[in-house]
C-alpha cells in the first residue's frame, strides 16, 4: 500500500476491478458529452507541441505527461480509437488506442493529476483547440466509473448530501451570520445593519464559498459592509448559499447541474431579481457559463461576479473609498476560471485602482495569467499535492517579481493554494479578496 | 508525360474534398447542442480576433516562446499555397514558370522549413514522443510537394513528378492531420466563439471612472 498517498492505493485497486462493461460504460458517457465542437477539436491536433510551456505542469516539470498536447493525445487516441472509422481501420498511422486498463491510469495521472483546467494551453494552441473541455470530458467517462481522485470525489458528495463542500450543518451557518450581524453593527455602529436570511423580493441573492464561513468569515463580513455601505437591498439563503460546485472538476454534469440548480431554486422561492456569486473563480464558471448548459436551461435572471456589483457601486457613486487606506504595495492574481474562462478581466483593475494607494500588476497577467495551480480539484486531491505545489513555483516567482506586500485575489481556491505558496517558497505576503480590500477602504456616511 | 495525369491530379482532388466533406458531415452529425447561458461580448469579434490577433507572437505567447518554429510554420504554409497555385496554373496552362526567381524565393524556404520541421520532430524528444507515423508522413508528403514544385520551377519538365506527387499528397489529406487544411478553421472559429461569447477575446475596453 502506498502509505503516503492511500487514494493512489484506491485508484489502483478500483482499476484493477474494472470489467469490459465498465470501460464500455466509461466510453459511453464519453461519446455521449462529444458534440460537433468537441468531435472537431478532436480531429485537429497536429502535435505541434508549441503548447508546452504554456502548461504551469510543464515548466515545473518538462516531462512529457505534463504537455498540454500529450493530455489532449491520451484523449484523441482513445476518441479515434472508437468513434472514428479511420481511427479502426489504421489504428497504427495516426495513433489510435483503446480504452483499456493502462489508458484509464494514464488518464487518471495526466487529466486529473497534471492539469487544474485553467484553459492555457487553449488559448496558446496553434490550432485552437479547447483542451479544456476534452479533458474535463474525459474526466466525465472517468467520473461514471467512480474513478475521480478520493479527495475530489468526496467534496462532490458532500456538497450533495450536506448542501454545502464543507458540510457546514445549518445551525452552524445561522449562527455563523447572526455573529457576523453583531460584528457588521459594532463596525458601522449601527444597531439595524443586518446580514439578511432568506428575504423575499430583493435585489441580489448573495451567495458564499463554505470555506468564507468555516475559515475566512471576514471576506463575508467584508461583503456585507459594502452591501450596507451601498444601501443594497439583498439576502443570504439559509439553505443554498454555496457557490461552489466541484461537479465542474470532475466532469459530472449531471451533479454539476444539480448543485448549481439549487441556487436556481433559491432565485426563484425568494423572487430575487440578480444571482450574485461570491469571489470564486471556478463557482462563477460553473454557476454563470456552464450550468445553464449542464440544466439545458436560460435563466430569467442575471447571474453576476460580486465584482462587477462593487464596480457598479464605485461607478455610481453608491459607495466613496479612501485608497490611503490601503497604503502597501498591491498585486492582482486572476482566477482562471473567472478571467479566461469567465471574462471578468477589467472590473477588479478599476476596483483596485479606486481601493489601493499602490497597485501593480503581475506579468503575464488578465487572460495570459498563470494558473496558481489551485484550480481543476487540485486542493482536493490530496494524492497530487506535491506537484500542485512545484506546479505553483512559476506564479511564485510572478508574485516575488513584482514586489508587492499583499497579493489580492478574487477567488478562495486561489487564496488556499497561495496559502501554501506563500509558506513553500516564503514570499511574505498578505493574501486578501477583492471586497477585503474595498471593506478597509469605505468612507461611510 | 502521360496524357491522364492531370485529369487523374483532378479525380484526386475530387477524392480529397469529398472525403473532406465527408468527414466534415461527420464531425456535424456528433449533434448540436443549443447555448443557455446569456452570452456577454461580440461573438463575431471573438471569431476575428481567433484568426488575427489572436495568432500573432505579441499576443500569443506560444508564438513567441518558439518563434522559430512559429516563422517555419508560416514559410512552410505559405510555400504550399504558392506550390498549390502553381500547380493550379501548370493544370490550366500547361506552361512552365521558366524559373522564376520570385516562385523559388517562396518556395525554396518553405522546403527548407519542411525539413526543419521534420529534423525537429525527429530529435527533440518530446516531439517524438507525441508524435504517430502520420506526423512524419503527412511532412514528407508536403516537403516532397514543395520539391516536386521547385524542381518544376526550375527545370519545367518534372511534369510527371509533379502531378504525380500532387495526387499523392491530395489523397492522403483526408487520412491523415493534413485535414487540418479545414479543420484549423473549424476549430479556430469554435474557440473564437467560445472566448467571444464569454467576453475574454477581444480584450474588452477599460472601464471608464464616469458615475
Amino acid at each position: 500500500m502506498n502509505t503516503a498517498y492511500p487514494a493512489l492505493t484506491i485508484l489502483e485497486e478500483k482499476i484493477g476491478q474494472l470489467t469490459e462493461q465498465d470501460l464500455e460504460k466509461a466510453l459511453q458517457v464519453f461519446r455521449h458529452s462529444l458534440a460537433h465542437e468537441a468531435s472537431a477539436y478532436l480531429n485537429s491536433c497536429v502535435h505541434c507541441g508549441l503548447c508546452d510551456e504554456s502548461c504551469h505542469y510543464f515548466l515545473a516539470y518538462g516531462d512529457l505527461e505534463s504537455m498540454p498536447a500529450y493530455k489532449l493525445k491520451l484523449v484523441t487516441d482513445v476518441f479515434k480509437g472508437h468513434f472514428s472509422r479511420l481511427g479502426r481501420t489504421l489504428p497504427g498511422l495516426v495513433g489510435a488506442r483503446k480504452l483499456d486498463h493502462a489508458m484509464i491510469r494514464a488518464w487518471l495521472d495526466s487529466l486529473f493529476g497534471r492539469c487544474s483546467l485553467c484553459g492555457r494551453c487553449s488559448i496558446n494552441c496553434s490550432i485552437g483547440i479547447n483542451i479544456t473541455q476534452l479533458i474535463r470530458a474525459a474526466r466525465g467517462a472517468l467520473a461514471a466509473i467512480g474513478l475521480v481522485p478520493p479527495g475530489l470525489q468526496s467534496t462532490v458528495d458532500t456538497a450533495m448530501q450536506k448542501g454545502n463542500n464543507m458540510g457546514i450543518p445549518r445551525e452552524d451557518w445561522l449562527e455563523t451570520v447572526e455573529w457576523l450581524e453583531e460584528e457588521l453593527r459594532a463596525e458601522v455602529d449601527d444597531p439595524q445593519a443586518r446580514l439578511p436570511l432568506d428575504e423575499s423580493g430583493v435585489n441580489l441573492l448573495y451567495t458564499i464559498n463554505p470555506r468564507e464561513a468555516m475559515f475566512f468569515p471576514l471576506s463575508i463580513l467584508a461583503a456585507a459592509k459594502i452591501f450596507y455601505a451601498a444601501k443594497e437591498s439583498w439576502t443570504f439563503s439559509r439553505d443554498n448559499y454555496d457557490v461552489t460546485n466541484y461537479g465542474l472538476y470532475s466532469g459530472d454534469d449531471a451533479v454539476a447541474g444539480t448543485l448549481s440548480n439549487r441556487l436556481v431554486e433559491s432565485m426563484n422561492a425568494l423572487q430575487a431579481r440578480t444571482l450574485v456569486l461570491a469571489e470564486c473563480g471556478h463557482g462563477f464558471n460553473s454557476n454563470r457559463w456552464e450550468a445553464p448548459e449542464w440544466l439545458s436551461k436560460h435563466y430569467p435572471f442575471p447571474v453576476k461576479s460580486v465584482l462587477e456589483i462593487v464596480a457598479d457601486y464605485i461607478r455610481a457613486g453608491r459607495i466613496r473609498l479612501d485608497p490611503s487606506r490601503n497604503a502597501k504595495t498591491v498585486t492582482l492574481h486572476d482566477p482562471c476560471n473567472l478571467v479566461r474562462l469567465g471574462g471578468i478581466i477589467e472590473e477588479q483593475r478599476f476596483i483596485l485602482r479606486h481601493a489601493v494607494a499602490d497597485f501593480v500588476e503581475m506579468t503575464p497577467n488578465r487572460e495570459k495569467n498563470y494558473c496558481c495551480g489551485g484550480g481543476g480539484g487540485q486542493l482536493a486531491m490530496t494524492n497530487f499535492a506535491e506537484r500542485r505545489l512545484e506546479a505553483g513555483r512559476i506564479k511564485a516567482e510572478q508574485v516575488r517579481a513584482t514586489g508587492a506586500d499583499v497579493l489580492v485575489t478574487p477567488c478562495h481556491n486561489c487564496i488556499d493554494q497561495f496559502m501554501e505558496l506563500n509558506k513553500h517558497y516564503q514570499l511574505g505576503i498578505e493574501i486578501k479578496t477583492v471586497c477585503e480590500m474595498v471593506a478597509e477602504a469605505l468612507v461611510l456616511p | 508525360m502521360a496524357p491522364y495525369l492531370p485529369y487523374a491530379v483532378l479525380a484526386s482532388l475530387i477524392v480529397c474534398v469529398t472525403a473532406l466533406a465527408v468527414m466534415v458531415l461527420r464531425t456535424r452529425a456528433f449533434g448540436k447542442k443549443p447555448l443557455h447561458a446569456a452570452p456577454v461580448g461580440a461573438i463575431t469579434r471573438g471569431i476575428v480576433f481567433a484568426f488575427g490577433t489572436g495568432m500573432l507572437p505579441w499576443e500569443k505567447e506560444s508564438a513567441r516562446r518558439h518563434l522559430t518554429t512559429y516563422l517555419a510554420g508560416i514559410v512552410y504554409h505559405f510555400g504550399l499555397f504558392t506550390a498549390a497555385g502553381y500547380v493550379l496554373w501548370r493544370l490550366l496552362s500547361g506552361i512552365p514558370s521558366g524559373g522564376s526567381a520570385l516562385l523559388l524565393a517562396l518556395l525554396l524556404p518553405a522546403a527548407a522549413a519542411g525539413v526543419f520541421l521534420l529534423l525537429k520532430r525527429i530529435f527533440v524528444r518530446n516531439m517524438r514522443r507525441i508524435s504517430v507515423p502520420d506526423d512524419y508522413i503527412s511532412n514528407l508528403l508536403v516537403t516532397l510537394f514543395l520539391a516536386a514544385v521547385v524542381t518544376d520551377v526550375v527545370s519545367g519538365a518534372f511534369t510527371t513528378g509533379l502531378y504525380v506527387t500532387t495526387s499523392l499528397l491530395l489523397l492522403y489529406i483526408p487520412l491523415g492531420k493534413i485535414r487540418h487544411c479545414v479543420f484549423f478553421f473549424y476549430a479556430r472559429y469554435l474557440l473564437g466563439r467560445f472566448y467571444g461569447r464569454r467576453g475574454t477575446w477581444p480584450k474588452p475596453a477599460l472601464h471608464e471612472d464616469t458615475p
